[in-house]
């Protein structure tokens, strides 16, 4: 704990000083009186105890928050000693939400307060521990004393998601291709694929009756049988940009929002990011799973190769793997190879990329082959909703 | 263009945060209100200024908060105007101010205006805090004209609020930072406990006002030489005509037989009988500012004549016409100086005399001034109450070492006349100071075996025999009584000095008088009158010393500048009264310092063998413990008073049980009371709130039912 006069405090103390040089100099004995009293002030509350070392602190808050939502999350202050503790004020500095600051009154020998706050989520992570601030200059302000704590917390922060409706290569009649798990089937999922005979089995609604009457036997509409496909997301980059809506961040909202709709529509996805020892992986998370890790991650700006190879050797040739990256920095510079690299090992490619000048213009993209991507790619920007830089 | 200029104005005048508390904007303007009233206590202001202000400084605080949102840049536009046209009557005051001294209460008079012209926008706390600080200035101005204790009046209820100002300041910033207050339990006590800060600051201005009282104790005050803006005013009334002598206000026809007023000393006239007695009272006579404690002397006798000292009986000189009057250069002295700066604040009709430290360099005096022909300094008649005068002068500062180094030479014509003795002097008084001197090689030595030996062999005694007629005065001192006061003392110092060929003279005025620490004032009463010898150096002129008492006349003490000094002096004083006369001061004095070192290391020991150590200390007071513990304490006080007190055994539960009836449940009361007392959880806020209920309403229907019955 820490105790020092504060900034009134010396101008009290020079008050006091100036009245005794006047004193000096008018040979005025009421000016040392003066003198006395105003420097008694600060001498009075230097001796004046704060006892903030025996409060108490216990934070209350959800376990799990979205980033952006706002959230009831408040403080017990006990008191442990039989003596009061006068008016001190509680600043909470835990990073997952703005600072807040709360006040307590005089607080009573074993007495707890409580005290409840509306907190918005600011940042993505999962927190352990926060550090709280104590501080009080009660009765007058002129001498502080300061506690800082470091208070348990068990909060996870996970990222923000937007609801897509639907996405190249995940939806099943997305694209056509040689994958025979990934062709279009006849079953019953929604998508109209054409008319055929009727099979005994086939349910009568399903039944076309005015192909049926032209043809005079029963004609059945045929609908896509939908399938389970295998899915990579590869999420990579340095950050950019500041607060909750930086360009990792951005990257990260996209990758969640990507792997719900994945696994929203029945898929299994992999999770892989590179890192300087090797890569981070995620397989077959439930979208529990999948927020949680990913409100862990950390911005690491390294090479796609190696977390483009763990995808390939988890979900093998002919996988969709959906690259969620940078344009700048490493990998930005390994994202057309890593392309490259997918396609030639017969995977489908999409990739995610963030415009990093559009968080901070000092920042140059290494990303300039656009071509590579083709069609299959979508512009991250910091001024553009990510649902519409999503829908492409 | 000046819309574009009126809008920078709005801009730059918009209140970032108004403060909305009223109950610090009251605080700050009590604090203002007696820091004003102070000065128009202490006549700084007039009193119809001070009756407008009492109107206007309620009002501007009024109008300042209900406008407090707003930008008032209107407000502040005429507020400037205001400010510069109060500046302007300021400079129109300093064309009637006489002296530098007098600016200070037009000045005044500025910062109450100014005070109440910035009272009328104060919207942030800042503000308020700045209107605060000017009120210390106000009252620093207040107290630099006080010269009594009527300003505690003032000064109490001023700090007080200043306190309290502080203490919602400190609030207000609290409230402004928080996002929310936490639930706090309440004590269910009701009055000023149910404050919460309350107890905080009652605790913290005790232990400001011990603070304050300790540095005020320590802190020394020492006082600067003032050469510029030294008052001086004439007083009330109209004076005794000296014409050109002095002229003794006590003694109307100069006879002693005439003396009007205990308080006058018959000395301060052209001559100083040695056969005149009588008791002087201790009326305050006067009060002096100076920057140094010295002897105030009035005036030098130069003749003796067996029975009296006469001084210079001729019409004194006029020194100029306007102040300062310099002091003739014919009677200056050399050598190392000390510049003392005083002024003189008169309480009591005085002698026609400037009374002044050692040599008056320069006197500002409202009236003529006039110069004997021994250097003594007369006004044209006597000195009223209210006079004011003011004396820079200088007084040798060798040390007796340096003076020790002088030749003795023969005196110059003008200063032999200081070893003037009268003829029929008894030839064993200059064969007693050449005894006493014997071993004494220059004059500063000679000076010293005198006043040791004066110490040693005779006693001090207002009521000294009167001598017998035909006999010398200073014989009948020196051989046959061997009691006197003052006169006799130097007198007798003065004439064997001059019997060794010594110029010296006897003066007549004030001792310093005591020092009030609060004002910083000398209070000089009419018993301080004293007389004393100043002794002629070659090269280096007069040089006071005090043979009555052996002490250095007037200089700097411990006490005059620590007032703890002057307090431990003041015990050792009193202790010293007690023992025995024989022991000698030196003596009782040492003792009475032993005796008090000895209590306070006593009482040291004792409090630290007293005081219980942790592991020993007393169970914790009822006071310590939790609202629980402290209503069931409060239930059990009834009980006991109802003569059904708890047995040393029973339990609170059994104590519950026999003072209520068995119909009332208060288990889960007691439940929440063993707990807090004992658990290490404590009980939740609502059950610590639901027991302490029911402990009240127990003892309230106990307290009911008593009445009942």
């Amino acid at each position: 704990m820490t105790r020092f006069p504060t900034r009134r405090a010396a101008v009290v103390a020079g008050a006091g000083t100036l009245l005794i040089l006047a004193g000096v100099t008018a040979q005025a004995g009421w000016l040392f009186v003066l003198a006395a009293g105003a420097l008694g002030l600060v001498g009075g509350s230097l001796v004046v105890r704060h006892r903030l070392g025996s409060v108490e602190v216990e934070r209350a808050a959800p376990r799990r928050v979205r980033v952006g939502d706002e959230v009831s999350a408040g403080f017990s202050l006990r008191n442990r000693s039989s003596s009061s503790v006068p008016m001190f004020v509680v600043s909470d500095e835990l990073d997952a939400f703005a600072p807040a600051t709360v006040g307590c009154e005089r607080l009573p020998g074993n007495a707890t307060a409580h005290v409840e706050l509306v907190r918005g989520a600011l940042r993505r992570g999962v927190f352990a521990e926060g550090r709280i601030t104590m501080t009080s200059g009660a009765p007058f302000g002129l001498v502080r004393s300061r506690r800082r704590q470091v208070v348990p917390v068990d909060l996870t922060v996970v990222p923000r998601w937007v609801d897509l409706r639907s996405f190249p290569l995940i939806d099943p009649s997305a694209a056509a291709t040689d994958n025979p798990e990934e062709r279009p089937m006849a079953g019953a999922g929604q998508e109209y694929m054409g008319i055929r005979e009727y099979r005994p089995g086939d349910p009568l609604r399903s039944v076309h009756w005015r192909s049926t009457a032209r043809a005079s036997k029963l004609i059945v509409r045929e609908y896509e049988r939908e399938v389970s496909a295998r899915i990579g997301i590869v999420l990579a980059g340095a950050d950019h940009g500041d607060g909750p809506e930086s360009s990792f961040e951005t990257l990260v909202s996209a990758a969640a929002s990507i792997g719900l709709h994945a696994l929203d529509a029945g898929h299994s996805i992999y999770v892989v990011q590179p890192g300087r020892d090797g890569v981070e992986r995620l397989a077959e998370p439930s979208p529990h799973d999948l927020l949680g890790w990913l409100a862990a991650l950390q911005p690491v700006d390294a090479p796609l190769d190696a977390a483009i190879d763990a995808a390939h050797d988890a979900l093998g040739d002919g996988a969709t793997v959906i690259v969620v990256s940078s344009d700048a920095g490493e990998t930005g510079s390994s994202v057309a190879a890593a392309l490259r690299s997918l396609r030639q090992r017969g995977s489908h490619a999409l990739l995610i990329v963030a415009q990093s000048a559009s968080w901070d213009k000092r920042h140059r993209a290494t990303f300039d082959d656009v071509a590579v991507a083709g069609e299959h790619m979508r512009v991250l920007r910091a001024d553009r909703e990510l649902e519409t830089c999503l829908a492409g | 263009m000046p819309g574009g200029l009126i809008e920078i104005v709005r801009k730059a005048n918009a209140t970032r945060r108004p403060e909305d508390s009223v109950a610090l904007r009251a605080c700050v303007l009590g604090a203002v209100m007696v820091a004003a009233l102070a000065l128009v206590a202490e006549r700084a202001v007039s009193l119809s200024t001070a009756a407008l202000l009492t109107v206007a400084l309620p009002l501007a605080y009024w109008v300042s908060y209900r406008r407090r949102a707003k930008d008032n840049w209107h407000i502040k536009i005429a507020l400037t105007v205001a400010a510069l046209f109060a500046l302007f009557r300021f400079l129109g005051q300093l064309t009637g101010v006489a002296t530098l001294d007098e600016v200070r209460f037009p000045l005044a008079e500025l910062f109450l205006w100014v005070q109440v012209i910035h009272g009328f926008d104060l919207p942030a706390r800042k503000d308020l805090n700045f209107s605060l600080g000017s009120s210390l200035t106000l009252m620093a101005v207040a107290g630099s004209i006080s010269q009594d204790l009527r300003l505690v009046v003032f000064l109490v209820p001023y700090i007080g609020l200043v306190v309290a100002s502080l203490a919602l300041t400190h609030r207000s910033e609290v409230d402004e930072k928080v996002a929310a207050w936490a639930a706090v339990p309440r004590p269910s006590a009701g009055g000023l406990s149910r404050i919460p800060a309350l107890r905080e600051i009652l605790r913290a201005v005790a232990l400001t006002v011990v603070a304050g009282v300790v540095l005020f104790l320590v802190i020394p005050q020492p006082s600067g030489v003032r050469t510029l803006a030294l008052p001086f005013s004439v007083g009330g009334g109209a004076g005794f005509f000296g014409g050109g002598g002095v002229a003794n206000p006590g003694f109307g026809s100069g006879s002693p037989a005439s003396r009007g007023a205990a308080s006058s000393y018959y000395a301060f006239s052209d001559r100083m009988d040695l056969r005149v007695r009588g008791d002087l009272s201790d009326e305050l006579v006067m009060r002096v500012r100076a920057s140094d404690p010295a002897m105030w002397r009035g005036i030098v006798f130069e003749t003796y004549d067996g029975v009296a000292w006469v001084g210079d009986e001729a019409t004194a000189t006029s020194l100029g016409d306007d102040p300062p009057f310099p002091y003739p250069i014919e009677f200056r002295s050399l050598g190392p100086r000390q510049t003392v700066s005083q002024t003189f604040y008169i309480e009591q009709e005085l002698a026609s005399v400037i009374f002044a430290a050692g040599q008056p360099d320069a006197v500002w005096y409202d009236g003529g001034v006039r110069i004997d022909e021994l250097g003594g300094l007369r006004t044209d008649s006597t000195l009223t109450p209210g006079t004011v005068y003011s004396v820079v002068s200088t007084r040798g500062a060798a040390t007796d070492e340096e003076l020790r180094k002088l030749p003795h030479v023969e005196p110059p014509e003008n200063i032999a006349r200081y070893l003037q003795l009268p003829d029929d002097l008894p030839a064993r008084v200059a064969a007693l100071a050449r005894r006493i001197t014997a071993g004494a090689g220059t004059d500063i030595d000679k000076v010293r075996a005198i006043e040791r030996y004066l110490r040693d062999n005779y006693r001090y005694s207002i009521d000294s025999p009167v001598p017998p007629a035909g006999q010398d005065a200073v014989d009948h001192f020196l051989f046959d009584t061997d009691v006197g006061f003052c006169e006799q003392f130097a007198s007798a110092t003065a004439v064997m000095l001059r019997t060794l060929g010594i110029p010296a003279r006897v003066a007549a005025g004030y001792t310093p008088g005591t020092r009030n620490p609060l004002t910083g004032y000398y209070e000089v009463r009419a018993s301080d009158a004293h007389s004393w010898v100043e002794v002629w150096f070659p090269r280096n002129g007069w040089y006071e010393f005090d043979p009555t008492f052996d002490v250095p006349p007037a200089t700097m003490q411990a006490a005059d500048l620590f007032p703890l000094a002057r307090l431990v002096r003041a015990a050792v004083s009193k202790l010293g009264d007690v023992l025995p006369e024989g022991l000698g001061r030196g003596a009782r004095d040492a003792i009475g310092y032993v005796l008090i070192a000895t209590i306070l290391v006593g009482a040291w020991i004792a409090r630290r063998k007293l005081r219980p150590t942790r592991k020993q200390r007393a169970p914790v007071s009822v006071e310590a413990w939790g609202p629980i513990t402290r209503a069931l304490a409060r239930y059990e006080s009834a009980a006991a008073a109802r003569h059904r007190p708890r047995a040393p055994s029973e339990t609170a539960a059994e104590l519950l049980r026999r003072t209520t009836g068995a119909d009332r449940d208060a288990s889960a009361a007691l439940r929440a009371f063993e707990r807090e007392r004992y658990a290490s959880e404590p009980p939740s806020w609502e059950e610590t709130a639901a027991a302490v209920d029911t402990f009240t309403k127990l003892r309230d229907e106990l307290v009911s039912s008593d009445r009942g019955s």
